[in-house]
């Protein structure tokens, strides 16, 4: 049951690994539209971060 | 009873950790793509427990949350604190999906979110009912600490 292309994606689709991959790049997309925002707004660098504090221990 | 609306609660995170579970691939990718795969095999469990944090699944508050994976997950106590430990230091660098929760229908998954049905209580002294309050209250985030 939870490996079947939903009834209005049926006709999309040939395989429900098809749907899969489409799902998965769809939240692709959707999720890196925070990242490209974090990268406008200047991302900070984490492992610059990350050795400064570790080198301070 | 207190165990009782406690599981229930646990059920609820539950299911909405399996609902989340089809972001989590995804989530990664990105972070692989952005960042390199070293960068994601190190911290991959820190974005995770942004993105879940950032759709409200997990509390974000430090006391709630160790809670919550201490009763969700099979981490030990100091993996737990590690990795809160972690999210809290590295908060600053991780992205915000604020923006993007309505796209991804955050506001309409969470309207159908069953409720506790009050009739499914039993009949319980005031000290009790309290103590229920109480521990909901703490579970749900209306409390930020538990006495």
């Amino acid at each position: 049951m939870e490996n079947q292309i939903p009834k209005e994606y049926q006709s999309k689709f040939n395989s429900f690994e098809e749907f899969r991959i489409y799902n998965i790049e769809k939240a692709k997309k959707q999720l890196e539209r925070a990242f490209n925002k974090m990268e406008i707004n200047g991302n900070k660098d984490w492992e610059k971060y990350v050795k400064r504090n570790i080198s301070k221990e | 009873m207190i165990l009782m609306i406690i599981k229930k609660n646990m059920e609820n995170l539950d299911r909405d950790l399996q609902r989340e579970k089809k972001w989590i691939l995804p989530l990664l990718e990105v972070v692989k793509d952005k960042k390199g795969l070293k960068h994601t095999q190190k911290y991959s469990q820190i974005y995770i427990l942004n993105f879940l944090i950032e759709k409200r699944v997990l509390s974000d508050s430090r006391e709630r949350l160790i809670w919550q994976l201490k009763n969700n997950t099979n981490y030990t106590t100091n993996k737990i604190m590690e990795l809160i430990d972690s999210y809290f230091l590295f908060k600053e660098f991780l992205p915000e999906f604020n923006d993007i929760l309505k796209d991804i229908n955050y506001e309409k998954e969470e309207d159908t979110l069953p409720t506790i049905n009050i009739e499914d209580i039993d009949d319980v002294s005031d000290e009790d009912m309290e103590q229920i309050i109480r521990d909901l209250e703490y579970a749900t985030g209306e409390r930020d600490t538990y006495e």
